[in-house]
């Protein structure tokens, strides 16, 4: 089988724009805790960069044989989680190897989008409600054992990922959509069964702010508006803004760095560091646009779903316009695993990108 | 076998979806950035001031109350308040019970307290010290204690009426607690403080910082000995007679300070919310009432000093019955002649009517009213009474006679006092003062001394008062119906008063002829008077009602007490006429 490495291939662009959000990373993590966690930041994106580029060296293919090993392994993790797991903020979301604290439901996500994929790789007629049931199995299983620790999050992120892929699979609409009537029906289950006070309060906080503070849930959100709102159009300066340096806002090196970059820097930045979001979405679809392959474009449009959904929870919920939930926001937020993930993702993108590929047939894949 | 080279037409637009369902999504976060970032950004801004930035105020405290000689009657001392802050509790119901164990609360008050919107609510305020220090050590979170002052009065009945109190803000309700509150209060500072997200407090912009101005001290004119022996004789004299209320005055009549005022029923003044309102009233300068017959001496000195009559000229008194018009005037032991000076020896009010009507209604007014009669006397103490006297046009043609002996006018006990030092002081009206000195806050300082004492009018010829009325009521002590104030070791002049109590009596108002108030009022020593001492019982029960024999009593053992305290040499009185 030929292999076309086509270094001209290779999308700068996105690696610029990450390389650019690690760079900010650095100065707001260290803005908003300390120098350093920044250091302790910079040790994490170099492990990832050369993560990112240790993938790039292998044919994503090869790993695509191993999609299903993968998601194996992550499930038997986030069981492991719930055994044996490390609790933080009253959420068992840690596992300890030694020296590393991981948190599988991070690479989670990676499992679910290969094995997604993979599922669909040679599925050309997807219009078999079978079809859709296996991969909706696939994503609960992960779901329920990530609801549990209790991170609703994380666990919500899969859903897009299985809508994006299932859509970008081929899928009838009306299967889409008859699941997500069926999930927008359970939600009442959900609600009295699954969450917990805490996560309620928050829904509730999202839609009626004025019961907030009875609730005890509104006060990570209003200093995330306050520190937002008190940034303005030219923000008050890097290192200076009251809110995350005074310590009113809490994890402000982690789910809010969002809000303490809004507020140094304010509008025009924050808006150009949405919009570099942004593109770096379109880079994405671009490339799974252009992919023939079938393997190749779905992980690229799953990782996509993945980015996006992260990106945009995040900063919604620094803005008010979702429920606060455990989400980081890729590349800038502190913590190892998000960011191993991140480039591991970023790896696959740039992976199918470098490499366009004859398209094998089901015999040769599995030889 | 479709050609996987191609791109099918459907993923095209299903891509394409994506692209847009992406751009929308920014265009909604674009929007809600806009809003808060730009739109509202004044209101966050404030926010973010306000929860960053609290004015402190900065406690003052209450200057202290000493008497005259440096003695502390009153001062504040520091307490711990508790106080929550409702945002930072995350369990209130658990933090709400903890905290009522602890200071034995109401549980669902205290959870009410904390379900407030507010920053900062009260929670208890003065709590005890054990109390405060369990609070401390429990470390709730969004639960403070802040440190608060509270009155306290280290001899707590004592003198309670004049020193007065304050409320748990510290702000005086009665006695010179209120009358001299501004000067007692000073002035609270204020700090502005740089908070984090903790409620710690980072650091203080001085450039904003007003210090808190202490408030001055007062030393009363009161002598802690001196009261305290007149509350001593006032409370024996109640535990004796039973009386409904009772009042005693020490003045200096040479001044017109007060230097002991003490009222039954009284309370304490450390546990003011267990006392009832009519145990707080400083009747001394509060309630007036009929004087009777102390007031001859004062209208005998008007008849004298207008020279209608001379001490030694003769009345006669009817054997103890005298008709004006329809109403019949009784002596309670019949005389035939008395001089004006027995008139008032032997407490004639047929003799006193002659002399009331000798004078006639104009003059008899305007002599009581040159007494302050139905005036307030402007003592530094509130709720102070003018008492009645009836204007002129009013008086009946039975006013002058009544008002001869004491009835138809209504005094104080204060203004009884006062007009009898000034017969003590050779004819001066004083005005009576409660405030020795305004201090700093420490007492060291004075700032402001009532040196001189202020006279309100002469109202008597020297003449008159020291040759005349002083013997006329040394002699009133000595032979008359005084005799039981006399003591063997100073000249005492008084005068006693029995005044019968007007009552209802089914629609109309009478005099009652069981409920008496008696009085007495002395000065000694009687040639140079150093105190002149007022005692009134309100309806004395026990048999006896008599000025002379209720009252009369507890003014010569102020007195003796008193001018001993005092180092007043003793003058052994050696000829003693009964």
């Amino acid at each position: 089988m030929p292999r076309s490495v086509d270094l001209k291939k290779f999308d700068w662009a996105l690696l610029l724009i990450v390389c650019l959000f690690s760079t900010l990373s650095f100065f707001f993590v260290w803005s908003a805790s300390s120098e350093q966690f920044a250091y302790k930041q910079i040790i994490w994106i170099g492990i990832g960069m050369g993560a990112c580029f240790i993938f790039l060296i292998f044919d994503y293919y090869l790993i695509a044989r191993f999609s299903y090993i993968i998601y194996s392994i992550m499930i038997i993790g986030l069981l492991l989680v719930l055994l044996f797991g490390k609790t933080v903020y009253g959420a068992q979301r840690w596992l300890i190897l030694g020296p590393l604290t991981i948190q599988p439901s991070e690479f989670m996500k990676i499992a679910l989008i290969l094995a997604l994929s993979r599922y669909f790789m040679y599925k050309d007629n997807v219009s078999k409600i079978s079809n859709i049931i296996i991969p909706l199995f696939l994503t609960i299983i992960p779901m329920v054992l990530i609801i549990k620790q209790p991170d609703l999050g994380t666990s919500l992120t899969l859903l897009p990922i299985l809508f994006t892929i299932i859509y970008i699979a081929g899928a009838r609409l009306k299967y889409i959509f008859s699941i997500i009537t069926i999930g927008i029906a359970s939600m009442p289950l959900f609600w009295f069964f699954v969450l917990k006070s805490y996560q309620k309060a928050r829904i509730i906080g999202l839609f009626w702010p004025e019961k907030l503070s009875e609730l005890g849930a509104g006060y990570h959100k209003i200093q995330s508006l306050i520190a937002i709102g008190s940034g303005g159009v030219y923000g008050s300066g890097w290192g200076t803004g009251v809110q995350s340096q005074l310590h009113f806002l809490p994890q402000g090196h982690t789910d809010f760095i969002f809000s303490v970059i809004a507020e140094e820097w304010g509008f025009l930045r924050s808006c150009a560091i949405l919009c570099l979001y942004v593109l770096f979405l379109a880079c994405s679809i671009g490339i799974a646009l252009k992919t023939r392959e079938a393997y190749g474009r779905l992980i690229v449009t799953g990782f996509t779903a993945m980015f996006a959904t992260q990106i945009f929870i995040n900063v919604a919920m620094t803005i008010g316009l979702a429920p606060i939930t455990g989400l980081t926001l890729p590349f800038i937020s502190y913590g190892g695993s998000s960011l191993l993930s991140s480039f591991i993702a970023l790896s696959f993108i740039l992976n199918v990108r470098l490499r366009t590929r004859e398209v094998w047939s089901k015999q040769a894949f599995h030889e | 076998m479709p050609d996987r080279r191609k791109i099918p037409k459907c993923y095209r637009i299903r891509a394409g979806f994506l692209y847009a369902s992406v751009f929308i999504i920014f265009l909604a976060l674009l929007y809600q950035l806009i809003r808060i970032q730009i739109l509202d950004h004044r209101k966050y801004y404030t926010l973010a001031l306000s929860q960053q930035f609290e004015r402190l105020e900065i406690p003052t405290r209450r200057g202290l109350v000493f008497d005259r000689n440096g003695l502390k009657l009153a001062e504040s001392i520091q307490v711990s308040s508790v106080f929550a802050d409702p945002l930072l509790i995350e369990d209130k119901k658990e933090t709400a019970k903890v905290i009522s164990d602890v200071l034995s609360l109401n549980t669902s008050n205290v959870v009410k307290l904390l379900n407030s919107k507010k920053r900062f609510v009260w929670i208890k305020r003065r709590v005890e010290d054990r109390h405060a220090e369990a609070i401390r050590r429990l470390k709730l979170q969004g639960i403070g204690l802040r440190n608060e002052y509270k009155r306290v009065y280290p001899y707590g009945e004592l003198c309670c009426h004049v020193i007065g109190f304050t409320d748990v803000d510290e702000i005086g309700l009665e006695g010179v607690e209120h009358s001299l509150n501004q000067t007692l209060s000073g002035s609270k500072g204020y700090k502005v403080i740089e908070k984090d997200g903790h409620q710690r407090q980072i650091s203080t912009l001085n450039e904003e910082t007003i210090s808190a101005k202490y408030g001055d001290s007062i030393f009363l004119t009161i002598d802690y000995k001196i009261q305290s022996i007149v509350e001593n004789e006032l409370e024996n004299a109640c535990l004796k007679w039973q009386p409904n209320s009772a009042t005693a005055i020490v003045m200096d009549p040479s001044t017109g300070e007060i230097l002991a005022m003490a009222n039954r029923p009284s309370f304490n003044l450390n546990f003011v919310q267990d006392s009832k309102q009519h145990e707080r009233r400083n009747r001394a300068i509060t309630d007036c009432f009929e004087p009777g017959s102390i007031i001859k001496p004062l209208i005998v000195c008007g008849a004298l000093d207008s020279g209608l009559v001379k001490e030694d000229e003769t009345f006669f008194c009817y054997n103890g019955t005298y008709k004006v018009r329809r109403r019949v005037i009784r002596d309670i032991h019949p005389y035939d002649h008395l001089t004006v000076s027995e008139i008032v020896i032997n407490s004639s009010n047929i003799g006193m009517v002659q002399l009331g009507m000798l004078m006639g209604g104009k003059r008899l007014y305007n002599h009581l009213s040159n007494f302050s009669f139905g005036k307030k006397l402007g003592i530094e103490l509130p709720g102070e009474s003018k008492g009645i006297i009836r204007p002129l046009n009013l008086w009946s043609t039975y006013s002058i006679a009544s008002v001869a002996f004491g009835y138809e006018i209504a005094a104080t006990p204060l203004q009884l006092t006062t007009a009898f030092c000034s017969i003590a002081n050779g004819g001066t009206l004083l005005r009576p003062r409660i405030v020795y000195a305004i201090a700093d806050y420490a007492g060291k300082r004075v700032k402001r001394k009532y040196e001189l004492p202020e006279r309100i009018q002469r109202v008597i010829s020297p003449k008159v008062a020291r040759e005349v009325m002083s013997p006329m009521l040394e002699d009133v002590v000595k032979e008359g119906t005084g005799r039981n104030a006399m003591l063997f070791e100073y000249r005492v002049a008084g005068k006693t008063g029995t005044a019968k109590k007007l009552q209802k009596i089914g629609n109309k108002m009478r005099y009652s002829d069981d409920k008496y108030i008696g009085s007495f009022i002395g000065y000694a020593p009687a040639d140079n008077p150093k105190i002149c001492v007022l005692v009134t019982l309100n309806e004395p029960k026990n048999g006896d009602y008599y000025g002379g024999i209720v009252a009369a009593p507890v003014v010569s053992d102020i007195i003796k007490r008193v001018l001993r305290y005092m180092q007043v040499e003793p003058q052994y009185i050696r000829t003693v006429r009964r």
